[in-house]
């Protein structure tokens, strides 16, 4: 017996111009997408565009669509790059330096101060929830480079060859930067998990 | 020998399993007598951990739409196939 891929069947109709399709298709991933979109320009309105430039930029290539994932995650990755595109004409908003929230050593390659211990995190709903809404403004914290790529690769679930092509640096540079910004993260969070 | 500078830096190396056998070695001896890479080591841990909890799941419903805009879409996409299909 041979199981239908959904997208099969979606995707035979979208090209056949059927409208109800297009429909499906839209309201089926709009809301992830929108959630993709407005993770990396961090507005609404710029969000709403991304999603919009996204979805037309997808349907005009529905051709060449090779099936080598599903029709989501192909979305998702020309949404993210819409949305990429769109940050990079923006205006840079003032930034913390990362060297500030890196760990400090001294001459001979020591630690300056001694590491905190850190415990776990709390089982407890409502603190695992705010602890999550501080993850989330400590990322926004992060210089757009190393926001970008915590963003591309812990949360969006890219790989580092992916984000390399996305964001037009080597994979090393991915690399780098997104071990700085766990460190750098690692110090922001550091108050919410000291014993 | 490794400084804990050099352990912080190789730390998602290591944590990768990407660096050579003989410094994975030295490292984690230095590891075994340094209580603050140890505790540097697990905190970094704990940061990624939490990071990878907000993970997109795929199906988040977390931003819903509004209407208007998936009727935009709509409407463009018409737009877009008239433009590519005139009359």
């Amino acid at each position: 017996m041979t199981t239908v891929n959904p997208d099969d069947d979606l995707l035979t109709r979208m090209r056949a111009g059927n409208e109800e399709a297009f429909a499906e298709f839209v309201r089926s991933h709009s809301n992830r997408m929108f959630a993709v979109a407005k993770r990396i320009l961090r507005d609404d309105e710029g969000a709403a565009d991304a999603v919009q430039e996204g979805f037309l930029l997808a349907f005009r290539s529905l051709d060449r669509f090779g099936g080598q994932s599903s029709l989501g995650t192909w979305l998702h990755r020309i949404v993210v790059n819409a949305s990429l595109t769109k940050l990079r004409t923006r205006t840079r908003r003032p930034e913390i330096l990362i060297d500030d929230l890196l760990p400090k050593f001294d001459q001979t390659g020591h630690h300056v101060e001694p590491v905190n211990r850190w415990s776990g995190p709390s089982d407890e709903p409502l603190q695992r929830e705010e602890l999550r809404v501080q993850i989330r403004e400590s990322i926004d914290r992060l210089p757009e480079d190393f926001r970008v790529v915590v963003l591309l690769r812990d949360i969006e679930g890219l790989d580092t060859d992916q984000t390399a092509e996305l964001l037009q640096v080597s994979t090393s540079v991915v690399k780098t930067r997104l071990h700085r910004a766990r460190q750098a993260l690692r110090t922001l969070l550091e108050p919410l998990f000291i014993k | 020998m490794m400084t804990c500078k050099d352990i912080a830096d190789f730390l998602s190396e290591y944590l990768d399993r990407t660096l050579p056998w003989s410094q994975r070695l030295v490292f984690r001896l230095h590891l075994l007598l340094c209580r603050d890479c140890r505790r540097y080591l697990d905190s970094y841990q704990k940061t990624d951990h939490a990071i990878c909890q907000l993970k997109d799941p795929g199906t988040s419903q977390e931003e819903s739409v509004p209407e208007d805009l998936v009727k935009a879409i709509l409407a463009a996409r018409r737009v877009q196939a008239t433009d590519s299909h005139p009359l």
